[in-house]
Parts: C-alpha cells; structure tokens; sequence
C-alpha cells in the first residue's frame, strides 16, 4: 500500500486519483489538499480531460445505420408532446393567394382525380398514423406517470418509517460521508445512519451512493476504537430513494460505536475482513 | 420544457456543442441527429474497444445518447465539455458491463470528476472536429514510451486497477503506479496548449 507523506507531491497525487491508484490515505490528503488550495480543482480537471481523451486515437469504427434511426425513433417516443403552434396573425392575408394558385391547377387536378383519391387515402393512413403514435405516446406518457406514483406512494411509505424512527429521542443518528464521488453526477455520497441501542434494525438513508451490480453488496462496519478491526453489522442494497433497513448480527453494532464504515464488498465474501471503503461516519 | 417553434434553438452543422446541447433541452430531436453525427462514431468505437462485442456496443451508445435526451440535467456545461461526457458516461457504462461479466468486482470506479468547484471550463479542443481532436490526441501520445501508452490504455479501456494490472503484467505494483503516473503527466504536459 503506498502511503502519503506530509510533502507527497500533489500533482502525482493527482495523477494517482485519476487513474483511480490512490490508497484511502493519499484519498483523504488529496481531498485536504483540494479544500486548502482550490486552484488545484483545476489542475485535476486538466488530468481528467487528458485523460478521458484517449479514445481520440482509436481508430474510429462506424456504427451500423440502424443503429441512429432505432435511437431516433426512441428519442421521439420519448418526447414530450409539441406544444401545439398558434395561429400565425398573417394566415388570413396568404389564403388568398393560396386559393388563386391552387385555381390555375383546377383544370390538371380533374384530370388525375384517381391519383387525387389516391393521395387522399394516403393522406388519410397517414393522419390515422400520427393519431395512432399519438395514442401510443400518451398510453406510454400514463404509463409513465402511474409508475412514478407508485414509486412516490412507496417513497413515502418508508419515509414515513424513518420518521417515527427519527421521532424516537432513543434513536441515534450517525452522518456518513463517502470516500470517493459518485462515478455518474460527481458528487461525494453522504448518508445517514438511524439505529437505536438494543434495537436490531437499523435504517440508513443516502444521497448519491452508488447503485450496485448483481455482483456487490455494501456492508456496514462498527469499529469500537482504534485498535480494534472492525466488526461486521450487516450487508444492504439501498432501493430508489436510497434507504436501506436491515437487521444487523450483534446488539454490540448499535451501541455507540467510534466510528462506522460503509465497504463494498461481493455477496459471498468472508464477513472476517472489510472490502474498498466507501463511507464512514463523522465523528 | 415548451418553447415556441420562434424561440427554439436552431442547430445547424456550424452549432457549438453548447447550442447543441440546449437545443437537447428543447428536445429537438434534430439536435441530437446531429449531435450523434458528430459523436455517435467515437462513442461506439469507445464501447466497443472496451467490450469487444458489436450488439453490446450498440446497446451502450444508445444508452448514452438516450440517457442525454431524457435526462439532460446529468451534464452540467461547467463542469467540462460535452464531447467529454459522452465518452465519460460510455466508458462508465461500458466497464459496469464487462465487470458484471466478471466474477469479481471489488473497486469502486472513480471516474467522473471532484473537481465540481471548476466554473466554466471551455477547453479550446471543444471547438475542433473529432477528427482534428483525433491528429492532436495521437500527436501527443507520441510523447509517450509504448510501455507508457499501454499503461494507461489498460487503465483506460480495461478498468483494471494497477494492481491488477502488476500481477497480469509481472511488474511490482510501485513500479506500475509511478509509470502510470509518469505517463498521464507526460500526457497531460503534451496536451497542455489543449486543456
């Protein structure tokens, strides 16, 4: 394990965070030195860009044409609907002219009537046909918005679990903060832990944690004091709003720990020893 | 978001991404036309370097352009350019594939930035084609030693943590870590009139 020294250079630093090779230690100096010397945030962005350009020099492969319209196609049925235009003021004024050249073309337009019919019927398949996608795209549209109840009916559901927890002067709180940003909108991932003396259910809400493969599994660890290795208090998955509840293994994982670590770890790993470390308390 | 047709965004081919971009919020679906015109070759050439399969490489660049159209509030413009989120949001999803095809996965990624205090970031390559992008990036790659190169490649398109990539390649982990390091400052350095 590479640790930090006090006069680690924060470039290499730097360099060692975007290319993910940072220890916990050199994380957490990185992170104080961010705090102290904001010009630094830019300095880690130009790593970050320079990096991320790599792909510039692969050898660029064309996608199949397919491939645009099927996410075109999505994107349309994914739109909202378009307001519908207004009136433009000026209509009345080119009717008219509209009218007077559609008249000189009367006497061609009588002699192609079956052909007229026929772009009448097209017309016709046609407008069925956007009356059809609009069908579809308020069906998808109601859809949408009875799945989005459901989710809040059930939001509101565990939230209001966590407030009668919240309520309770017995139960404890503990503020945890990530280790490293969210890889998808960047920000630190905080949480908050609620778990009463005696009790072995504990609740845990967070913001920005990330979402997990089938393959993993955050686990909760209450380490006692500084010599101590850390125990293990119970594995969770967050649903969408990010509260997790769980029973954990020992009634000792609730009493007032120093500290509590979140890991990632995979579901079959040894509860004997802690993962990557994702979050940990405060105090 | 309902504009008037008159206070719509118009993009046309001479469009900053930024134009692009708001045109996106409008949801204009000609902007993203055109924005996966611009784009929709080194997004899918990126997933597939890294996942190596045709029919999934197509399912994460539709993800990508998809993800943008629905959810347009993932990309903050001051946080870095649009171009650089694309490829950041494929590489992120196309690593979360392959890693779900592997047995294990035991590190968290950390791609995306912490630097959310850099306001307005307009490096000048976001105004260049990809193809001007593509002679810059390979001219600057030159500066590094191949061993260098494939380092961060490694990092880059496989996701493998340097450890894992000193126990693959036989080299001790400081070794891997300071050369990797070397590698993006030498990087870095020979894109710096770019960044």
């Amino acid at each position: 394990m590479t640790r930090p020294t006090n006069d680690a250079n924060p470039t290499d630093l730097i360099a060692g965070y975007v290319l993910g090779d940072l220890s916990r230690e050199e994380a957490v100096h990185l992170r104080q030195m961010l705090v102290e010397d904001p010009a630094r945030a830019k300095e880690l962005k130009s790593f970050e860009e320079a990096f991320s350009l790599l792909p510039y020099d692969l050898p660029m492969v064309e996608p199949s044409a397919r491939l645009k319209a099927k996410i075109l196609s999505a994107a349309i049925a994914s739109a909202p609907e378009p307001a519908a235009a207004p009136q433009p003021s000026n209509v009345v004024s080119i009717a008219p002219r509209r009218q007077r050249h559609w008249k000189r073309w009367i006497p061609a337009i009588s002699t192609s009537i079956a052909a007229i019919t026929v772009a009448a019927l097209g017309l016709n398949q046609m407008q069925l046909s956007q009356q059809s996608q609009q069908t579809v795209a308020l069906q998808q549209q109601l859809e949408a918005t009875n799945t989005e109840l459901t989710r809040l009916r059930d939001e509101l559901q565990a939230n209001q679990s966590t407030v009668a927890q919240l309520s309770d002067p017995d139960t404890q709180v503990q503020i945890l903060v990530g280790s490293v940003p969210n890889p998808t909108n960047s920000p630190f991932p905080t949480a908050r832990l609620l778990a009463k003396p005696g009790d072995p259910e504990v609740t845990l809400v967070a913001h920005d944690l990330p979402k997990l493969s089938e393959k993993q599994i955050y686990r909760l660890w209450s380490v006692a004091d500084t010599t101590a290795p850390p125990m293990y208090c119970g594995q969770f998955r967050q649903d969408d709003s990010g509260t997790a509840q769980w029973l954990v293994p020992d009634a000792i994982c609730t009493k007032q720990p120093l500290k509590v670590i979140i890991t990632l770890d995979a579901p079959d790993d040894p509860t004997t020893s802690a993962g990557p470390l994702v979050m940990q308390s405060t105090t | 978001m309902n504009l008037m047709p008159s206070d719509r965004p118009v993009v046309g081919e001479q469009s900053t991404d930024a134009e692009v971009f708001l045109a996106i919020q409008a949801q204009q679906v000609s902007a993203l036309d055109l924005l996966y015109e611009r784009y929709g070759r080194l997004v899918y050439s990126t997933a597939l370097r890294i996942l190596k399969t045709v029919e999934e490489a197509e399912e994460v660049t539709q993800e990508t352009f998809l993800r943008l159209w629905q959810r347009s509030d993932i990309y903050q413009p001051s946080k870095g350019s649009l171009s650089g989120f694309l490829i950041m949001l494929t590489r992120s999803r196309s690593i979360d594939r392959m890693r779900s095809r592997q047995a294990s996965h035991r590190r968290l990624q950390r791609i995306q930035t912490a630097a959310a205090c850099v306001l307005n970031y307009n490096p000048p390559l976001e105004f260049a084609t990809v193809e001007e992008r593509s002679t810059v990036v390979r001219e600057a790659l030159k500066q590094l030693l191949p061993a260098e190169k494939q380092l961060l490649e490694s990092a880059y398109y496989e996701g493998l943590s340097q450890s894992e990539i000193a126990k693959r390649d036989g080299i001790p982990l400081g070794t891997v870590k300071s050369r990797s390091r070397q590698a993006l400052k030498k990087l870095r350095a020979a894109l710096k009139h770019h960044l």
